[in-house]
C-alpha cells in the first residue's frame, strides 16, 4: 500500500518534470499537428521560412531579455529601444538631418550605440542606484518612445531600393533568407555564451542569490551593466531588422508590445521569473509558439482578436504546467 | 537641517507635486483656472481609480498589468448591453465582469502560482481580445434611453467638484481607510513584506491576493463605466498603456515595487503629478505631444532619483 502510494507519487513527479522540461515543444508540436490538419498549405518549405522570418524579432529580442530575468531582473524598454533604432537609422539613411552623413553603415552604428546608451542607463540605475528594474525600464520605455517619436517627428519614415532593405528581403542560394542565419547565429551565441563563459555562469549566479554571487567575488555591478546593455543592443538589432523587412520605420508602432512577447516567451520556456537557470532553446520555441498562434489564427480565417485570447490562455497554462509544483 | 531633509526624501511625491503646480501657475496663466483645474480633476480620476488599485496590488508583492485592457472592454460591454435600457444592468453587471476578471487574475496568482506579471499579461490578452472580438476595432455606440443619460453622468457636477472626481475620491479614502485601520489593509502589507511569515501568522495570503487583484478589476470596471459615459460609446482600443501609467503613479509615489511599504497617499500625488506636467504640455501649445513623454520619464527619474539617492550615500560611506 505504501509503496504504491510511493511510486504513483515518483511518477507523478516524473511526469511533472518531464512536462517542465518538454512543455514547450509539446505545445509546438501541437500547434503544427493542428495547422497541418487544418491546412494543406501549412506543410510547404516557405510557410516554414515565414515562420521563422515573423517569429524574428520575438526570438531575438526573448534572448535578449532571458539574459535580463535569468539575471533577476526585468526589461520592459525593449519595445521602445527597437523604436529608437529603427527611426535613428531611418533618419539618417534619409539623409534628414543635414549634419549627419548620410549613410547606412552610419546609421546602423548610430542606432546600436543609442541603444546600447538606454541599456547602460537601465543597467546603471538598477546595479548602483539599486532602482527596482521594472520602475527604470518603465522610465526608459516611455523616455525612448518619446524619443522615437520626436526624431521621426511622428511620421512613419519609408525607405526603398537601399542596401539595407536588401538584408530583411534577400535570400541565399537554397532559398533561405538571410534573416534566419542572423537568427542562428544569435540562438549559438546566447547559448554558447550562457552555458559555456564566466560571464553566463555569473549572469544566473547573480540571479539565483544576488547577495552569494557577491560574497564569491562577482562583480554584480558589472555584470548587471552589461545584462541590461545586451538587452538593449539586441532590441537594436530587432528593430532595425524589423523595418529593413518592412521598408519603413513606424515611431508609434514599431516594437509595440514587443517586450511583453519577450517575456511571455522566456516564461512560456521555463525560465523562472525570479532569475537564475536560463533555457536558451524552450525560450526558442515558445517565441515561435507566440508567433505560430498568430499564423494559426490566420490561416484558418478566425477573427484576429481571437488569438490574443488564445495567447493569453497559453500563456497562462503553459507557465502553470511547468512552473515548480514543489513550492 | 537634517530634519527638512528627511522630510524631503519621505514626502518626496508631496514635494514634487507641489514644486510642479507652483511651476504650472507660474509659468502658465490658464492653468490655474477653475475651468482647466475642473478638467484636470475630471480627466485623471479614472487612471486615479485604477492607480489606487494598483497601489494596493503592488502592496501585496504583485504587479496588475490588465487594468487598461479590462477598462476598455468594460466600456465595451457597458455599450453593448445598453440596449436593455435598464440602469442596473448597464451599471452593476459590467462592475460585476470586471471584478470576475480581477478575480481570474487573483485566482491565478495565488492558487496556481502563476508569477503576477505573466498572469495579468495572459488576462490583459484575453480582455483586449475579447472586445475587439465584441467590436471589430470599431467604437461600439450606444443605443436606445441610455443614450440620453449615460454620457450625461459624466458631465454630472456636485458642488465645484465633478462628480466622476467625487467617486474617485471616495473609492480612494475608504481603501485609505481600510489599509490604515482594518484588519484586511495590515494583511496586505504583511503579505508583501514577508509572505511566509504572514502565512505562519495565520493570515490567509491566497485570499489577501484574490482580494485585492478582484479589487483591482472592480477598480477597471468602474474607470471603464466612467470612459463610456465620457467617450459616448465603447472603446475597445483605448486605454493602451494605461498599466504602464499607473506603475509610474506608484513607483512616484514611493511604493516599493517589491511590496510591503507604500500608501494610497502618495499614488495620488504621482497620478497628479503625472497629470499635471500633461496640462503645461497642452498649455504650451507649441510643444509637440511626444515631448510629453519625454519630460515625464526624465521627471520620473527625477522623483526616483530623489527616493534612493540618500541610500546610495548611506551605502558609500558605510
Amino acid at each position: 500500500m505504501a509503496d504504491a502510494k510511493r511510486e504513483s507519487g515518483i511518477s507523478r513527479a516524473a511526469v511533472n518534470a518531464h512536462l517542465k522540461k518538454f512543455g514547450a515543444l509539446y505545445a509546438f508540436l501541437i500547434l503544427i499537428a493542428i495547422n497541418s490538419i487544418s491546412n494543406r498549405n501549412f506543410l510547404a518549405v516557405n510557410t516554414f521560412w515565414n515562420l521563422l522570418i515573423q517569429a524574428f524579432p520575438i526570438i531575438i529580442t526573448s534572448l535578449g531579455m532571458l539574459f535580463v530575468i535569468s539575471g533577476g531582473g526585468i526589461d520592459v524598454s525593449v519595445g521602445s529601444v527597437m523604436a529608437v533604432a529603427g527611426a535613428l537609422n531611418a533618419v539618417i539613411m534619409n539623409g534628414i538631418y543635414p549634419f549627419f552623413p548620410k549613410s547606412i553603415l552610419f546609421g546602423v552604428i548610430m542606432a546600436i550605440v543609442v541603444a546600447g546608451l538606454f541599456g547602460a542607463f537601465n543597467g546603471v540605475m538598477v546595479s548602483v542606484f539599486k532602482m527596482q528594474p521594472i520602475v527604470v525600464t518603465l522610465t526608459t520605455y516611455i523616455i525612448a518612445r518619446g524619443l522615437a517619436q520626436l526624431i521621426a517627428n511622428g511620421k512613419i519614415l519609408s525607405f526603398s531600393n537601399t542596401p539595407f532593405n536588401a538584408i530583411g528581403i534577400y535570400r541565399l542560394p537554397g532559398n533561405i533568407p538571410i534573416q534566419v542565419l542572423i537568427e542562428l547565429l544569435f540562438i549559438i551565441v546566447t547559448a554558447f555564451v550562457l552555458k559555456k563563459t564566466v560571464f553566463g555562469y555569473q549572469v544566473q549566479a547573480i540571479g539565483e542569490n544576488a547577495q552569494a554571487a557577491k560574497l564569491c567575488g562577482i562583480r554584480t555591478t558589472r555584470v548587471r551593466i552589461m545584462i541590461y546593455v545586451i538587452s538593449s543592443l539586441i532590441a537594436a538589432v530587432a528593430g532595425l531588422l524589423v523595418s529593413s523587412r518592412t521598408s519603413a520605420a513606424d515611431p508609434t508602432n514599431l516594437g509595440a508590445l514587443a517586450e511583453m512577447d519577450a517575456i511571455a516567451s522566456v516564461a512560456i520556456g521555463g525560465t523562472s521569473m525570479s532569475g537564475g537557470k536560463a533555457r536558451i532553446l524552450t525560450t526558442v520555441i515558445s517565441a515561435m509558439i507566440i508567433q505560430l498562434i498568430t499564423i494559426t489564427i490566420n490561416m484558418n480565417n478566425i477573427h484576429y482578436a481571437y488569438a490574443r485570447v488564445m495567447k493569453g490562455i497559453i500563456i497562462i497554462l503553459a507557465v502553470y504546467i511547468q512552473q515548480d509544483k514543489s513550492r | 537641517m537634517s530634519k527638512i531633509k528627511s522630510i524631503i526624501v519621505k514626502q518626496s511625491a508631496l514635494v514634487a507635486l507641489i514644486v510642479i503646480f507652483i511651476i504650472a501657475c507660474f509659468f502658465y496663466p490658464l492653468f490655474h483656472t477653475w475651468t482647466n483645474l475642473y478638467n484636470l480633476l475630471r480627466q485623471n480620476s479614472m487612471i486615479g481609480l485604477i492607480a489606487v488599485a494598483m497601489t494596493m496590488v503592488i502592496l501585496t508583492g504583485g504587479i496588475d498589468l490588465s487594468v487598461g485592457a479590462v477598462c476598455s472592454m468594460i466600456s465595451v460591454i457597458a455599450a453593448y448591453l445598453s440596449f436593455t435600457e435598464n440602469p442596473l444592468i448597464i451599471l452593476v453587471l459590467p462592475l460585476l465582469i470586471g471584478t470576475f476578471f480581477g478575480f481570474m487574475n487573483g485566482f491565478v496568482v495565488a492558487k496556481m502560482k502563476v508569477a503576477p506579471i505573466i498572469a495579468s499579461l495572459g488576462i490583459q490578452l484575453i480582455a483586449r481580445g475579447i472586445s475587439l472580438v465584441m467590436t471589430s476595432g470599431e467604437t461600439m455606440h450606444i443605443s436606445g434611453a441610455p443614450k440620453e443619460w449615460l454620457p450625461k453622468i459624466a458631465k454630472q457636477s456636485v458642488g465645484p467638484l465633478p462628480l466622476i472626481f467625487l467617486i474617485f475620491f471616495i473609492f480612494a479614502i475608504i481603501f485609505i481607510y481600510i489599509l490604515k485601520y482594518r484588519k484586511f489593509g495590515r494583511e496586505i502589507y504583511a503579505v508583501g513584506g514577508n509572505e511566509d511569515a504572514a502565512k505562519m501568522m495565520g493570515i490567509r495570503v491566497d485570499r489577501v491576493k484574490i482580494m485585492v487583484y478582484s479589487i483591482s478589476g472592480f477598480a477597471s470596471a468602474l474607470a471603464g463605466l466612467i470612459l463610456v459615459s465620457r467617450a459616448g460609446t465603447g472603446q475597445p482600443v483605448a486605454c493602451n498603456g494605461w498599466e504602464m501609467d499607473a506603475i509610474a503613479a506608484v513607483a512616484i509615489g514611493g511604493t516599493s515595487l517589491e511590496g510591503g511599504s507604500g500608501k494610497i497617499q502618495t499614488t495620488i500625488f504621482g497620478v497628479f503629478i503625472l497629470a499635471i506636467i500633461g496640462n503645461m504640455i497642452n498649455l504650451q501649445g507649441n510643444v509637440n505631444s511626444w515631448w510629453q513623454q519625454i519630460i515625464t520619464g526624465i521627471l520620473l527619474i527625477v522623483v526616483l532619483m530623489m527616493q534612493v539617492i540618500p541610500g546610495w550615500i548611506r551605502n558609500r560611506k558605510a
